[in-house]
């Protein structure tokens, strides 16, 4: 008989060491990325800062234990895992995850509003008491820094901060943000059990460092790293970034082109239109994640992709070229055109499939929380689901509360606070099983809701509220938390003490948020937003109030048309959804769908192709064992991609410019 | 392809958009703000008879077309900032009756050139009224104040297509990075801006108005030109003219809303109802010969029965080979019509003869060739599939479960020698799945256990084997997680190697699946393919070599004494 031995338990250094790095990477974020503009630290779901120090740890806990003979290594594979996953949840909130634009959108209505703008007139007195800072001369310092600031210490700006001013919003926003954070843990913890042991969901993200890990655990971290084909696949983006970034620093060195323009190829008109701005990105780190993934999802990926650029094409054959002015007022970060308002008809389809495939362990989850049933003897999860299920109840009505006590409608409050968690729920699916490490929405909740209820619901302060919020945590997902909780969820699988592991994530969470503003004000306070590279948070956030305007502001109604694509949406996702279901040969994942107009997959399609491409054609041919041969290469593409980025990462750290592997 | 044609044209599509229209008449643009050419107007003028009076719109248009253009607005030491500049014509009073919108002041006439219209807190906060004297500095250049507008009610003018007559930014394109690559199309003038990205309107509180040929001449863009025909009634007439013509979206206020006219490009394949008597003919001369080689070749499809190949297989077989032989001849006879065009069309022996040889209609031929060809081979296939497998059924079944568990006897039988090698090719089988989420299924611990699991396994085997039992079975157990495994389906497999009926020293496998966890209907749908992959794998370690076997074999015994 096979048993397998029961992995010793994670040893309180682990959790504690990724606290500390995180807090370490939070307070370093602002500094490295917006003011030095050097390479970002973080960056999607598979940030560079913490691979980089993850790598690096490996290799010197497998030196350490080779040199002192140890039996006992300073960190097991586990135990280096959980430090990981803490320090991807730091970086992610120390940046576009939450600070980057946390303090802009809480200064932007006082700030940007001129005459012009009306918004004074129109905005200021909804704005609910402590909502946001209210004191102009400390909001105009955060902007313009403290007089003297770039001679300060850091210490010294921390305690020049006007901090009477911001207490009250931060109190109010921390409450909100907490309890927020918390509800996606006990989702999390609700559904862990469903996706990672009944459908046992592919994480391509966590491959890499779960093989590193294990070679650890095993004592083989010589001969994983020293694997031919693992040697292949890193020596390629290696070559790739030394001559590119030389090229940077060196121009006489000759580049190799990662972008290829491919639209000149393609007519402005006919059914090609929608290729006509067509780009080729060529990301080994990329290729290499489209390999580990599902090749059904990869496949479906660039097929819809490349599908949804063709129906654009093919309506302008028919003459059926929709007006953008249908979309009325829209908070998705890339909606363009009403044909992308299938997105809303196919979210909340994919939301209900979900529901349904685990309708069994919801059932039984309601059951044990009821009292109805007992709860099993041996538990998967963090802690027992009963809690979780009741947590999430409660602070779900907290949440709603909280939106109420503001001043929004009660049933408006219902609703955006479940479009926000359905949103995060499939968000968190898609980029988890489909091993996206960078994704962005079409559509944002209130979207949706304007569109199936009209923006009547959002009229004042409601709409004003949804939109702040909205910002604040459920639209820009390139750096979201949910996900990166089910990436943890699943490193914690079989891992003992249970407990230890959610309070080093629960502490992590909070101790991030809290050196992340500390980091994100003092920065500002020393030399001034203006001086920032903030453009993106401050262009984003500025339109979300400019819509917020409108929306209150103005009669704006929704096209008919919208609604119309909504179904279409909806008809389509539930036809794969039955294909997929009734088809066992159906070959197309629906997941692809929902990320047909996602602006990421613009830069990830051609990445995909070629993943999905490799990967088929090695398990038409090799099977399962060339799989886990070839695998090692393609690791190799993902170790060397982010072994280059965090090198000129380094070197752009002591010069002017710095070359940047990955994208923005 | 001389008797067919294939034709493009051209058809309108009428959208309604709107149900009520905001003026009566015809709002020409490029859909996401595309410029038109600046002599537009006077082109629409000229081409058509019934408009005699376009209002132009213009923009003030800056190369970063991301952020709005700051345009310094100066009266004596007071500067105010504004973020757009829109020029439109005197004719705007007759097309959409914007000078209504005026809140003191008067709207544009020909003669103006250097005048300008501003938002009432505008002119408020510079210190002017639209009394007709008083100049505003603009570029450095005076310009008349000659009219003042509400933004609120600028704002809800909105134009035949929905929206203000405003101009748009594109927001969401700040902030990216740009690589040289696109930097360099940039400069050559390409138009690189993604196709997703969402434009915003500035708002009219920020926005000056001045006549649409001063601000033309400034740089500006043109953007969209409305007209009112004299007669409401001629609007459809003017619009379906106007959509033939140019390649525009064209909006309509009508008296029952606002309809959108585009233009839809259609291609016509006529002509099909002179070949349809020679494409039957060649249909059943293909049918005959393709039977005729199905019959010939019975003992070929026997040995790929023999073999192993499924009728599904020895069926598709047909089918490939005539397409290729389809793919082939269109090729060579599309070569062999351009020689014989090239030398022979301008001789009397082609006299007479017209040879369509347009690209598409090529194209048309070669699909029909191959539909003839495909539609002609499906009936030999079905009956080549039928010689290979005569009398059974050509597809497996899957026994229905009882209580959750199905019971399947491969058709497979081994000598009790062969016992280790087999157990340890589906061992490293199974193993090799282990904790992959790829392929058809994944795997948890692979256990190898010794025993008759059931009271009825050792009846079978004692009283059905001729041979001396020694009750050890051999099982291969482990959870299997079956793609697509968003289904959740598990099960538990458990691969059971027993004395067999057929004779002494015979071993047959028995496969059961138990399901733990999923849909029943879906997990007995999804484990049709898996035993058809286990059953697959069979065949291959019947093709393995000795020296294979017997490192199978010594590998498996390495295993089992690894687990004792």
């Amino acid at each position: 008989m096979t048993e397998k031995q029961p992995s010793p338990p994670i040893r309180l250094r682990a959790p504690l060491l990724g606290l500390i790095l995180a807090v370490a990477i939070c307070l370093l974020t602002p500094y490295n990325n917006i003011y030095l503009r050097a390479t970002p630290l973080g960056g999607g779901h598979f940030p560079l800062a913490p691979f980089f120090i993850f790598l690096l740890l490996a290799i010197f806990v497998s030196i350490s234990r080779r040199l002192f003979r140890s039996s006992t290594p300073l960190f097991t594979g586990p135990e280096l895992l959980v430090t990981w996953i803490e320090m991807v949840i730091g970086s992610g909130i120390a940046y576009t995850g939450f600070a980057r634009t946390f303090l802009v959108n809480l200064t932007a209505p006082i700030h940007f509003a001129t005459e012009g703008n009306r918004w004074q007139d129109i905005l200021h007195p909804l704005i609910p008491p402590a909502l946001i800072p209210t004191d102009h001369q400390a909001i105009e310092l955060l902007y313009n820094g403290i007089t003297g600031g770039r001679r300060m210490g850091w210490l010294e700006i921390t305690t020049a901060i006007p901090w009477a001013a911001w207490i009250p919003s931060l109190a109010l926003w921390g409450v909100f943000i907490l309890l927020t954070y918390f509800v996606m843990l006990f989702l999390i913890n609700i559904i862990s059990k469903q996706w990672i042991h009944n459908e046992r969901m592919n994480f391509p993200l966590l491959k890499v460092p779960e093989m590193i890990g294990k070679s650890i655990d095993d004592g083989s971290t010589g001969s994983f790293f020293l694997n031919r084909f693992l040697l292949t696949g890193l020596a390629i983006p290696i070559f790739l970034h030394l001559m590119n970034g030389l090229n940077l620093y060196f121009p006489s060195v000759p580049a190799i082109p990662t972008l290829v323009l491919a639209g000149p190829y393609f007519d402005k008109t006919g059914i090609f239109t929608g290729f006509h701005k067509l780009k080729l990105y060529f990301y080994p780190a990329f290729i290499g994640f489209a390999f580990l993934t599902s090749r059904q999802i990869s496949f479906s990926f660039w097929f819809f992709f490349l599908a949804g650029a063709l129906l654009y094409g093919v309506l302008d054959l028919l003459g059926y070229a929709i007006p953008v002015s249908e979309l009325g007022i829209t908070f998705g970060p890339t909606l363009a055109r009403p044909e992308e308002m299938q997105m809303i008809g196919a979210y909340g389809i994919f939301f209900l499939f979900l529901v349904w495939l685990a309708r069994l362990h919801l059932f039984d989850v309601c059951k044990q929380s009821f009292f109805l049933s007992k709860p099993p003897e041996e538990r998967t999860e963090w802690f027992d689901v009963r809690i979780s299920f009741w947590g999430a109840a409660i602070g779900f009505i907290l949440i709603i509360y909280w939106y109420i006590r503001l001043g929004m409608a009660p049933t408006t409050a219902v609703l955006v606070v479940g479009a926000f968690f359905m949103i995060m729920l499939v968000a968190t699916r898609i980029i988890c099983q489909g091993g996206l490490a960078y994704f962005t929405l079409t559509a944002a909740p209130t979207d949706g809701l304007i569109a199936l209820f009209g923006a009547k619901m959002f009229a004042g302060v409601s709409g004003l509220l949804a939109g702040i919020s909205q910002k604040v945590l459920f639209v820009d997902l390139g750096e979201s938390l949910m996900p990166s909780l089910l990436h943890g969820r699943h490193l914690h699988q079989n891992q003992k003490p249970a407990l230890l592991l959610f309070t080093g994530l629960a502490l992590t969470i909070v101790a991030s948020m809290t050196a992340s503003i500390l980091a994100m004000m003092t920065l500002c306070y020393r030399y001034g937003m203006r001086e920032l590279q903030l453009d993106w948070a401050t262009r984003t956030t500025t339109t979300v109030y400019e819509n917020i305007f409108r929306l209150v502001s103005t009669e704006t109604t929704t096209g008919s048309w919208i609604f119309i694509f909504a179904i279409v949406g909806a008809l389509v996702m539930l036809a794969l959804v039955v294909c997929y279901h009734r088809l066992y040969w159906w070959p197309i994942h629906p997941i692809g769908y929902l990320t047909a107009y996602s602006s990421a997959m613009r830069i990830l399609w051609v990445s995909f192709f070629i993943g999905w491409a490799c990967n088929a054609l090695c398990m038409r041919y090799g099977g399962i064992t060339l799989f886990k041969k070839l695998q090692y290469f393609f690791i190799g593409l993902i170790i060397g991609d982010f072994l280059m980025g965090g090198g000129w990462a380094l070197v752009g750290l002591f010069t002017d410019i710095s070359y940047q592997v990955l994208p923005d | 392809m001389s008797f067919t044609t294939i034709k493009s044209s051209q058809k309108q599509v009428r959208l309604p958009f709107q149900a009520e229209a905001p003026y009566k008449g015809l709002l020409l643009k490029k859909m996401n703000w595309d410029s038109l050419p600046p002599q537009a107007a006077d082109i629409l003028v000229t081409s058509m008879t019934a408009i005699n009076k376009p209002a132009p719109r213009v923009w003030l248009e800056g190369t970063n077309v991301t952020r709005p253009t700051r345009i310094p607005l100066r009266k004596g030491n007071t500067e105010i900032e504004i973020q757009g500049l829109v020029g439109l014509s005197p004719n705007e009073a007759y097309v959409t009756r914007l000078d209504t919108l005026l809140t003191s002041g008067r709207w544009f006439n020909d003669k103006d050139r250097r005048v300008i219209i501003l938002e009432e807190q505008m002119a408020t906060r510079l210190g002017v009224t639209a009394s007709g004297d008083q100049t505003i500095s603009l570029w450095g250049a005076p310009f008349t104040v000659i009219g003042t507008f509400k933004a609120d009610d600028y704002e809800k003018a909105l134009d035949l297509d929905g929206e203000p007559l405003t101009p748009v930014i594109f927001p969401d394109e700040a902030g990216k990075e740009i690589s040289e690559e696109e930097q360099d199309a940039l400069e050559s003038g390409d138009d690189i801006r993604s196709f997703q990205s969402r434009y915003q309107h500035i708002p009219a509180s920020q926005t000056a108005i001045i006549p649409a040929k001063t601000l033309l001449a400034a740089g500006g863009h043109l953007k969209n030109i409305a007209v009112k025909p004299a007669s409401a009634a001629e609007i459809g007439t003017l619009a379906t003219q106007l959509s033939d013509r140019f390649s525009l979206a064209l909006f309509t206020g009508e008296d029952d809303g606002v309809w959108l006219y585009n233009i839809s490009d259609t291609m016509n394949y006529s002509g099909v109802p002179n070949i349809i008597i020679p494409l039957l003919i060649s249909i059943l001369i293909v049918l005959n010969t393709m039977i005729s080689s199905v019959y010939e070749r019975k003992g070929e499809i026997g040995v790929y029965t023999s073999v192993g190949l499924a009728p599904s297989h020895v069926s598709f077989l047909f089918v490939a080979e005539a397409m290729a032989l389809a793919v082939i001849s269109v090729v060579l006879g599309y070569l062999v019509a351009q020689v014989s065009a090239a030398l022979f069309s301008t001789t009397s022996l082609w006299e007479g003869i017209t040879v369509n040889y347009s690209s598409m209609a090529g194209v048309a031929a070669m699909v029909l060739v191959m539909s003839v060809v495909l539609i002609s081979v499906l009936y030999p296939s079905k009956v080549a599939a039928r010689i290979a497998i005569p009398d059974v059924n050509r597809t497996f079944k899957l026994p229905h479960p009882i209580d959750n568990t199905i019971h399947v006897t491969l058709p497979f039988l081994m000598k009790f020698q062969e016992k280790e090698s087999i157990g340890g090719f589906l061992y490293n089988y199974l193993y090799g799945h282990q904790d992959i989420s790829h392929g058809l299924f994944s795997t948890g611990e692979v256990e190898v256990v010794f025993n008759c699991s059931t009271v009825d396994d050792i009846v079978t085997s004692t009283t059905d084997s001729e041979g001396q039992q020694d009750f050890n079975c051999l099982h291969l157990r482990s959870n299997v997680w079956l793609a697509p495994f968003d289904f959740g389906i598990m099960q538990t497999i458990d691969i059971q190697f027993r004395p067999a009926n057929e004779g002494e020293n015979f071993l047959e496998i028995i496969v059961s699946l138990h399901r733990l966890s999923g849909e029943s209907t879906v997990w007995q749908r999804i484990n049709t393919a898996f035993l058809h992959e286990v059953r697959k794998q069979l065949l291959v370690w019947r093709s393995l070599d000795d020296a294979t076997h017997e490192q199978l074999k010594i590998d498996f015994q390495n295993v089992i004494a690894e687990n004792d």
